[in-house]
């Protein structure tokens, strides 16, 4: 199944709204972000062929795009832990594609640290 | 994964009886003319038609009306059937000689050609195009047989294609037929030797040759429609149970101090960013419906169920990520559409991926249960939403919400009673995310909430809007 839940990542929190609810933030670190480039393999790419025949889901990509969005965010959360943050509030998403059969998945937030 | 594999084995199974079948009967079907013994059919995607010759006459692979010419018997032979259709036809026609540069038994470039052959003959015009040449022949009465003469006496490789006048009695296609006519019948070219198939079976091998190919086509729809009509089936099912379970789990894209308390805002126990995300096709058959839509515009509907499951596909799989939490707030959908075309633009694939993420917050043992309008009502925010938590005394209904009635709803809070509006049974009205939910447009002025009118969203748009 793809989803994630971010509760504690190396100790980092991270929350798509403006702070960490129920804490008060007491540093601001400023912008941190990780991006990820990354093409589907040949494999998976046929196998995308033929479940486009019948529709429904491509597990496959899924995962891959999951994976990528992991990536993403394990690299944000280094650069948060780096300032000394606890926490990444008001995370965003974004998705772009950068080549025929690549993509760049890029995550963004702000670096704090709550009590 | 289990149906597509009997799908695959059905579609392979079938196509081999048809083969089979096709090349027993041995027609000119597309995919059986190599039943033949002693013919080889060649196609001419120039002039559109394609001829079968005898086995003999086709040496090299790209065999054309000239190497037809090199298996006659005498120059003379080349003259009767080319002049001869010409002539009989009264044709201006234009004669196109390309030689094959790969051929090494080619002596001679066209500019000999054209002092020997074409010289002080006024009917005929020889003009050089790289490694072709084009010859265009004004009166019938000449040229044509010549050419075939030379190609015979040189033992060229040459490729000839007839064109005629756009305006001139008959088109090319029918010149050309007359020419391979003339080819077919000629006893010099023995022709004659080849038996003829029957009739009867020759036509329905024919049928059985095209008709694979519309089997295939139509089959193709057809693996599409069954085998994407299931799949939606099975996720709607799986949609719709599981939305069910997640009932009890609000999630809303406001602030959470625009929905809660500040009471219930010091009692967060803890938050944390929770995700979904699912990557959806279509199939052959809804390309095919949207493709026939896009020519007159408008709604088109095979679609939008794609992305509504989509959506609704990543909000369940965000919320089954946010155990024990009590409510997702700020949630946000993405959607982005995966190119997957790889050089032909007419096969694009509509395949969407739909994130989902919000944060899930959980209150601690008894904060969102004592929480009352009363003091939702009391927030500092100004605007008037307010959405009342009743986590967990809320049981998972286990009918369906049209048969919701008012005043005995599951989703009706306890302590206060809610006038559930319609919520009809349809795909696209079934939420997990239906909440005792209240936008009152009049009262905010004092502050307080009639909570004898709380209504229900029930369009899911107003929910996926962000």
């Amino acid at each position: 199944m793809a989803g994630q839940h971010y509760g504690d990542i190396n100790g980092i929190v991270l929350t798509n709204v403006e702070s960490v609810p129920g804490k008060q933030v007491t540093q601001h670190y400023g912008l941190v972000s990780g991006s990820n480039v990354r093409a589907k393999h040949i494999g998976s790419d046929m196998m995308a062929g033929l479940k486009n025949l019948v529709g429904g889901e491509i597990q496959g990509y899924t995962k891959l795009l999951d994976e990528t969005r992991q990536e993403s965010i394990s690299r944000m959360v280094q650069q948060a832990q780096q300032l000394g943050a606890n926490a990444v509030v008001n995370v965003r998403f974004s998705t772009s594609s950068v080549a025929a059969g690549a993509a760049e998945l890029y995550v963004y937030g702000t670096a704090v640290r709550v009590e | 994964m289990g149906y597509l594999l009997h799908l695959k084995r059905l579609v392979a199974v079938t196509a081999m009886v048809w083969f089979a079948l096709a090349i027993a009967l041995g027609g000119h079907a597309p995919l059986a003319h190599a039943q033949s013994t002693n013919t080889v059919n060649h196609a001419f995607p120039e002039l559109g038609f394609s001829v079968d010759l005898p086995t003999q006459w086709a040496p090299a692979s790209n065999a054309t009306f000239n190497q037809l010419a090199q298996q006659t018997q005498s120059p003379h032979d080349s003259e009767v059937l080319a002049g001869y259709f010409l002539r009989e036809n009264n044709l201006n026609a234009e004669i196109q000689v390309f030689y094959d540069d790969d051929y090494s038994g080619f002596p001679q470039d066209f500019s000999v050609l054209e002092g020997e052959l074409f010289k002080g003959n006024p009917g005929m015009t020889f003009r050089k195009k790289s490694a072709a040449a084009i010859l265009k022949i004004d009166d019938p009465n000449e040229g044509f047989s010549e050419v075939a003469a030379l190609i015979y006496g040189n033992n060229r490789v040459v490729r000839l294609f007839v064109s005629v006048p756009a305006n001139g009695p008959q088109t090319a296609k029918q010149v050309t037929n007359t020419f391979i006519n003339g080819f077919q019948y000629d006893p010099g070219y023995r022709y004659s030797d080849v038996e003829e198939p029957g009739m009867g079976l020759e036509l329905l091998a024919n049928i059985l040759g095209y008709g694979f190919y519309i089997f295939f086509g139509l089959g193709i729809l057809l693996v599409g429609y069954v085998g994407g009509r299931f799949n939606e089936g099975r996720h709607w099912a799986s949609i719709k149970k599981r939305e069910k379970q997640h009932l009890h789990l609000p999630c809303v894209t406001s602030k959470l101090k625009h929905v809660t308390t500040p009471e219930q805002q010091q009692q967060v126990e803890s938050a944390y960013m929770v995700a979904g995300s699912v990557v959806l096709s279509d199939d052959k058959f809804k390309k095919t419906l949207a493709s026939i839509r896009s020519i007159f515009g408008g709604n088109i509907a095979s679609y939008e169920t794609i992305v509504d499951r989509a959506r609704r596909e990543a909000l369940l799989r965000m919320k089954a990520q946010a155990i024990g939490a009590d409510m997702i707030v700020n949630t946000r959908i993405e959607t982005s559409c995966i190119n997957m075309s790889r050089g032909g633009k007419n096969d694009v694939p509509t395949t969407i991926e739909v994130l989902a993420f919000g944060t899930a917050v959980s209150f601690s043992a008894n904060a969102a249960r004592s929480a009352t309008p009363q003091q939702a009502s009391t927030a500092t925010h100004n605007t008037p939403e307010t959405i009342t938590l009743e986590p967990s005394s809320v049981a998972a209904p286990t009918s369906s919400p049209s048969t919701v009635s008012p005043g005995s709803s599951p989703l009706a809070a306890p302590n206060h009673t809610a006038d559930i509006t319609d919520t009809s049974a349809t795909e696209d009205t079934l939420l997990g995310d239906q909440l005792p939910y209240t936008a009152p447009p009049n009262n905010t002025a004092s502050g307080s909430i009639d909570f004898n009118n709380i209504s229900i969203p029930t369009k899911q748009n107003s929910l996926f809007l962000d």
